[in-house]
């Protein structure tokens, strides 16, 4: 039996399992609970925007972090170079409307760091973002790295941040959390856990998340 | 970004035809009747939210899966969680196990194994997957999807070695 067992194992799971009697379902059931669920994370990741987004128009620059010259000068290996986020282009100019979703605009206002493939990760991370929340009035893009999981503090959720675990195309795992209009994915790719953090006002006081590198560079996305 | 009753339809669609396999899945990785349902309306809720981008990546079964396995983890990870977010759902019919003179053995040593073997051997057994796509799906090494495995069936195959009597009292 022992020789057999890994190789009749599948068969005898399914066996077992189809004698398991389902229980009755309306997928409409379904319907009504995803339904719900994705209106209270819209509601979560959408409150607190309506009084702070007027206050923030024309804020188009960087907001905390050393100035990008001043931080390159202060971290030349090149392993922390590789560690640092795809790099945004530019501020946006004032005026212009938001368009698409977090993952178009990111595409608009981030570049790949030497074609380190971290911006096809931050996409990633946004079109979950979009997934799961849906379109957003964000305002701020924050974006940073950390060699492990542990070391985002993915592992545990913070008091009063909502977390749940959500899918990213490549990451092995990633995590959202959300409070009052701040929102945040760690996400694990090979090498490296990604955190990015977008918000509907202005720099967060606290975070679910933090990377070693990056996290508290925050750039406008929004400059309407 | 599909339109809300596009949604809704296919995503019914795809419950309708998919939830009795989630379930089966949920059973033995739960063993309960009750918290396979939790379980199942966990990674089912998941899905209805992210369901737009993963119909798109022609990706449902994959994530259904995760979040169905990632569902199981928060269940046991946070045990008080079947006090609090217990289903009002739950079908007032009671769910009967599998027939004891038909089941073999199998159930009791799967049901003996700790949580984290437990996945690996649905994942790998039931689902089907590589050692490679079991290591994605939960997060952990190829490495250790092996030793664990391997562990899983000694543990399994002493379990069904055991005479019936001694299964029965422990």
């Amino acid at each position: 039996m022992n020789d057999t067992l890994e190789d009749r194992l599948g068969d005898r799971l399914h066996r077992l399992a189809s004698e398991v009697e389902v229980p009755g379902f309306a997928p409409g059931d379904d319907v009504r609970r995803g339904r719900g669920r994705l209106r209270r994370n819209q509601a979560l990741a959408a409150a607190g925007s309506v009084v702070t987004v007027a206050a923030l128009a024309g804020a188009a620059t960087t907001l905390g972090g050393a100035p990008a010259g001043e931080e390159q000068a202060a971290t030349t290996p090149a392993a922390e170079q590789r560690q640092r986020p795809a790099a945004p282009k530019a501020a946006e100019a004032p005026g212009r409307t938001p368009v698409g979703t977090l993952e178009q605009r990111l595409g608009e206002v981030a570049t790949d760091d030497e074609g380190s493939g971290q911006l096809a990760q931050l996409q990633a991370v946004a079109a979950a973002l979009d997934d799961q929340l849906g379109d957003q009035p964000w305002v701020r893009l924050g974006m940073g790295a950390a060699p492990t999981w542990e070391e985002t503090g993915a592992a545990d959720c913070p008091t009063g941040w909502t977390c749940e675990d959500v899918a990213v195309e490549g990451a092995s795992r990633a995590r959202l959390a959300t409070k009052a209009g701040v929102s945040q994915v760690a996400a694990e790719f090979p090498g490296q856990v990604v955190v990015v953090t977008v918000t509907t006002w202005d720099r967060p006081a606290d975070h679910a998340y933090t990377g070693t590198t990056g996290t508290d560079e925050y750039f406008a996305i929004r400059g309407d | 970004m599909a339109r809300r009753p596009d949604r809704d339809q296919a995503f019914a669609a795809y419950v309708a035809e998919r939830r009795p396999q989630l379930y089966r899945a949920a059973w033995l990785l739960c063993g309960d009747p009750h918290r396979a349902e939790d379980v199942v309306q966990a990674a089912l809720t998941r899905l209805y939210v992210a369901w737009p981008r993963v119909q798109r990546a022609d990706s449902v079964d994959a994530y259904v899966r995760r979040a169905l396995v990632n569902a199981h983890v928060d269940e046991t990870r946070r045990p008080w969680r079947r006090e609090t977010s217990a289903s009002d759902d739950l079908p007032e019919r009671e769910v009967r196990p599998p027939d004891p003179g038909e089941r073999d053995a199998l159930w009791e040593a799967l049901r003996r194994l700790p949580p984290g073997m437990r996945r690996i051997v649905v994942l790998r057994h039931f689902w089907g997957l590589s050692v490679q796509e079991t290591a994605a799906d939960l997060g952990i090494s190829t490495g250790t999807v092996k030793s664990q495995t391997s562990a899983a069936l000694g543990a399994l195959r002493a379990v069904l070695a055991e005479p019936e009597t001694e299964r029965e009292y422990r």
